[in-house]
């Protein structure tokens, strides 16, 4: 089979590009797994860090759920986007792991803050941008663990209300009552951070 | 349920989770209601600043650790998998082999438990263990099968070694 082509740059090729390397990896073209691992790592790393609040066990969540991506991707059949269906999957893996271990503590917020120093260098605005997301990323540790997950998969973007409430086996109406309990809360936080 | 209780789950005030009565009367309401979908849309406007937070990056060093620890265990498996299919041939001569077994030990206590054959000879088990340095060391029980004869079986797995004259 050819290889897809040129990186994909509008969100249907992105799809079709994805489904093109599962048809690949399926067949076991090993190279067109770890594109799919490069092309979608940081998303999945971003619901599992959301999820676990530390990066250790985050990156632990992103190694189980490519391993159960690669298994299971015979049972992919493309209706969802790729990204969804790892978040999906990361999701799941993020809760085993929590229940596995209730709990590794969350890291002290001064190791975080020097674990996202890289973010934080550059330009001066860019810096200030990174202040408000290192902000916000405090906030959610004070967030429940059910709120901070619908928040957290929600900010993915790709994943609709429907999705979320398929992943985490809830209605959709909860998953806004979570969410939107979430914002105003996270609001309420980043207003006591900026006094 | 009505605009003035999803207005309020808009709103973020709403602290429990919907009642499955709730979440379909929800969900029923929103579809048919434009004013509501108009406040749904402003309280995603409002979500929007804060869906931008970013974790700490992690470092390329762990980005090629996690590498390597997914392709190590994808390997792991896949050759777990391939021994699993080699595995089913050893797995029916185990089988074999303890039908064998069975049979082997029923035909030993049958001999061992059967009277003496009517031409007077005896049949018994003698119960002790004798070496074969022949065989190694394998440990053998003797078995008187009659007059002039004894068989030699190995106590597990019970496989016939050997009828011998008696010397």
């Amino acid at each position: 089979m050819p290889s897809p082509p040129l990186q994909p740059s509008k969100p249907d090729d992105e799809r079709a590009y994805d489904l093109a390397l599962v048809r690949r990896a399926k067949k076991g073209d090993r190279a067109a797994f770890e594109e799919i691992y490069e092309r979608h790592r940081h998303k999945v790393f971003k619901v599992a860090y959301g999820m676990c609040r530390n990066q250790e066990d985050a990156l632990d969540v992103v190694q189980d759920t490519f391993v159960k991506a690669h298994r299971s991707l015979p049972s992919f059949e493309g209706r969802a986007a790729l990204s969804t269906w790892l978040c999906q999957i990361a999701t799941h893996q993020a809760i085993d792991l929590a229940r596995r271990r209730r709990v590794r503590r969350a890291e002290p917020i001064e190791e975080r803050r020097l674990a996202g120093k890289d973010v934080a260098e550059g330009p001066r605005g860019r810096a200030q941008a990174s202040e408000l997301r290192e902000a916000l990323d405090r906030a959610l540790d004070e967030l429940s663990e059910k709120h901070r997950t619908v928040f957290v998969l929600y900010s993915q973007k790709g994943m609709s209300y429907k999705d979320i409430a398929k992943t985490l086996g809830i209605s959709i109406g909860t998953v806004m009552s979570r969410l939107f309990y979430a914002r105003k809360n996270l609001q309420r936080m980043l207003a006591e951070f900026a006094q | 349920m009505d605009c003035t209780e999803l207005s309020k789950v808009f709103a973020g005030e709403r602290a429990e989770d919907l009642s499955a009565e709730e979440s379909a009367a929800f969900e029923e309401h929103l579809a048919a209601c434009s004013r509501c979908l108009e406040a749904l849309a402003s309280a995603e406007d409002a979500l929007a600043p804060l869906t931008d937070w970013e974790p700490p990056a992690p470092s390329e060093a762990d980005w090629e650790r996690v590498r390597c620890g997914l392709w190590e265990e994808i390997d792991l498996r896949e050759r777990a998998t391939r021994r699993g299919g080699r595995g089913a041939l050893p797995l029916f001569l185990a089988a074999a082999a303890l039908l064998l077994f069975s049979v082997g030990l029923a035909l030993v206590l049958s001999s061992a438990s059967r009277p003496a054959p009517r031409s007077g000879a005896t049949a018994t088990v003698s119960g002790q263990a004798a070496s074969d340095p022949s065989l190694g060391a394998v440990e053998l029980l003797e078995v008187e099968a009659g007059p002039g004869y004894r068989q030699h079986v190995e106590p597990w797995p019970v496989v016939c070694i050997a009828i011998s004259e008696r010397p």
